[in-house]
């Protein structure tokens, strides 16, 4: 039961990151206000994502130095690069944001005052994240297929 | 109980975080790229706040975009990680012959009961 529960909510929440990354690539079709909203919530999704996946963080990196398989060593290495990037890319949002970070600290900013360079790398940090979610969900293409399986199976026997 | 079991996690995660945070802030402040146009900075600095429905298929496009890397990213990795297991093509051997530690065991002077097959 707990099992279940566990799978459930980290397949959802993997669901909604996913999704999340599409939406925040397009800043024209949320506005700003939910972009940059969207992108904090996006670090408690990450947090939780990461601390679901404890278990396998924390072998994979005792194991880094052991010998491994080529597909455990990739699978780190996207991992890794993922996190990194994504940390840049919320730490660039934060400091080239113009709606929630000034109504959380109280301060008005002025949109010719932004960082035209942190901007930029913004961009080019939220372009690679696309492309690294897509390699992170190739790799575990086959965890996701049994997870969802598993959840729309339990919903369809739960509706009978 | 549980809580102490997630805080030095959650503590880990954001050192590391800091870590990358420090490092992006360096690479940031240290590279000097030529910044595209006039039309392109002041589109960045005037984005719409309210959301507009007319630009839902630019969310579809890099949903599509996702899905394309995902299936280009899929044939990768099931061409170069998994390679064909060394048994596949190999007559499957039933292993019927007694090996050599068997048939000392099972050798005159140590007779008794053969165990059985299977």
């Amino acid at each position: 039961m707990r099992r279940q529960w566990r799978l459930k909510t980290t397949f959802w929440l993997d669901v909604t990151l996913l999704v999340s990354v599409c939406v925040l690539q397009t800043v024209r079709f949320t506005g700003l206000v939910i972009h940059e909203w969207l992108g904090l919530a996006v670090i408690a999704m990450v947090l939780a994502h990461l601390l679901f996946s404890w278990s396998w963080i924390a072998t994979q990196s005792r194991r880094l130095f052991a010998r491994q398989t080529i597909r455990e060593r990739i699978n780190y290495l996207i991992n890794f690069a993922f996190f990194f990037i994504v940390t840049g890319a919320i730490f660039s949002g934060i400091l080239v944001s113009q709606k929630a970070i000034p109504a959380l600290t109280g301060k008005n900013v002025s949109p010719h005052g932004m960082n035209m360079r942190w901007a930029m790398l913004h961009g080019e940090l939220g372009a690679s994240i696309l492309l690294l979610a897509a390699l992170h969900l190739a790799i575990n293409w086959d965890w996701l297929l049994s997870a969802a399986g598993n959840v729309f199976r339990r919903f369809r026997e739960s509706s009978l | 109980m549980k809580l102490a079991r997630v805080l030095p996690r959650v503590v880990i995660l954001l050192v590391v975080a800091a870590a990358f945070v420090g490092l992006t802030a360096v690479y940031g402040n240290s590279t000097n790229p030529v910044l595209p146009d006039a039309v392109w900075q002041a589109e960045h600095q005037h984005e719409p706040s309210a959301p507009n429905i007319g630009y839902f298929s630019e969310f579809v496009g890099w949903g599509i975009w996702l899905a394309v890397c995902c299936v280009v990213g899929r044939m990768l990795f099931r061409l170069r990680l998994n390679p064909v297991p060394r048994g596949e093509g190999q007559p499957i051997l039933l292993d019927l012959r007694p090996s050599r530690r068997d048939s000392l065991n099972s050798s005159p002077s140590r007779a008794g009961p053969t165990p059985p097959i299977g």
